[in-house]
């Protein structure tokens, strides 16, 4: 089976290099993990000799910030559409980063986004790298999905997936 | 000179819109590789196209040989503004006929740089 070559201080380091790229200010290190609940989670899975699921997660008012930033738009102007556009693009960019991570070839799924927990049946957390932009809480999880083999083996299965 | 951004995310058209208006282009958008082969159709043609992989609909590949499949397009610059990073599919895109690429996130310079390369922006004096 592939493996993913990815270590929790090149995810941080990622996320800053994204964040560099698309945002001012930079981020600001977080060591608190939980970052609240009703949050926007957008998402991306990834296929191919590794199967796992990166996701962005924020609050409303972090959502409406980064999709203000990224649309150049006044954040009394945003509907929901151009929030799960925005968070959904990032998470699109963030998924794209690990990919390249994954030894051999893969594929990243169109991005979706959520308004709940999207950890999957059969997948256990890798990483996550928390943080705070403008005063919004993130949190960027990295998440592998068991084989087939592996989610039958051990009795789990899955539901939900997109 | 007008330049097209093909890319399903508003967020993404947006940012790059900004981007090469800033380097004095018009654009126009196109949410999928469909909508921007229908633009074109309809006598949209743009001289630089900015393409994106992963679309519903029609995605960025297929654009590419699309377009290159129609000798009235041959002028159209095509440049894939993508997060697909693999060597191979960088290959695959560049034999379709895609004339550049740039790997997401970039930054406004790393646009520039390359279509600085392209002959479609001045280099600063």
């Amino acid at each position: 089976m592939m493996t993913l070559a990815l270590a929790p201080a090149e995810l941080k380091s990622m996320v800053d290099e994204i964040w560099s790229s698309l945002f001012e200010p930079a981020p600001t290190d977080s060591d608190d993990s939980d970052i609240g609940s009703n949050l926007v989670v957008g998402f991306v899975d990834i296929s191919g000799g590794w199967l796992g699921r990166v996701a962005v997660e924020t609050t409303d008012a972090g959502a409406i910030a980064i999709a203000s930033s990224m649309l150049a738009a006044a954040p009394d102007t945003l509907g929901d559409e151009d929030l799960a556009d925005a968070i959904g693009e990032l998470a699109n960019i963030v998924g794209g980063s690990v990919k390249s991570c994954v030894e051999g070839h893969s594929t990243l799924s169109l991005p979706s986004v959520e308004r709940q927990n999207v950890l999957r049946d059969g997948t256990s957390e890798l990483m996550t790298v928390t943080a705070h932009w403008l005063d919004h809480p993130l949190r960027v999880r990295v998440q592998q999905i068991r084989t087939v083999d592996e989610l039958v083996g051990s009795g789990a299965h899955q539901h939900g997936a997109s | 000179m007008l330049a097209m951004v093909i890319d399903d995310s508003r967020a993404m058209r947006s940012i790059l819109r900004r981007i090469v208006v800033e380097l004095g282009f018009d654009v126009v958008e196109a949410a999928d590789g469909q909508e921007a082969l229908d633009k074109m159709s309809a006598g949209e043609i743009p001289d630089l196209a900015l393409i994106d992989w992963n679309m519903p609909v029609l995605d960025g590949l297929s654009f590419v040989t699309e377009v290159r499949s129609n000798k009235e397009w041959r002028g159209v610059t095509l440049m894939m503004v993508t997060t697909e990073g693999e060597h191979a599919q960088i290959v695959r895109a560049l034999a379709a006929g895609a004339h550049e690429y740039v790997i997401k996130p970039f930054t406004p310079d790393a646009i520039m740089d390359k279509l600085q390369l392209l002959g479609l922006v001045g280099v600063p004096a």
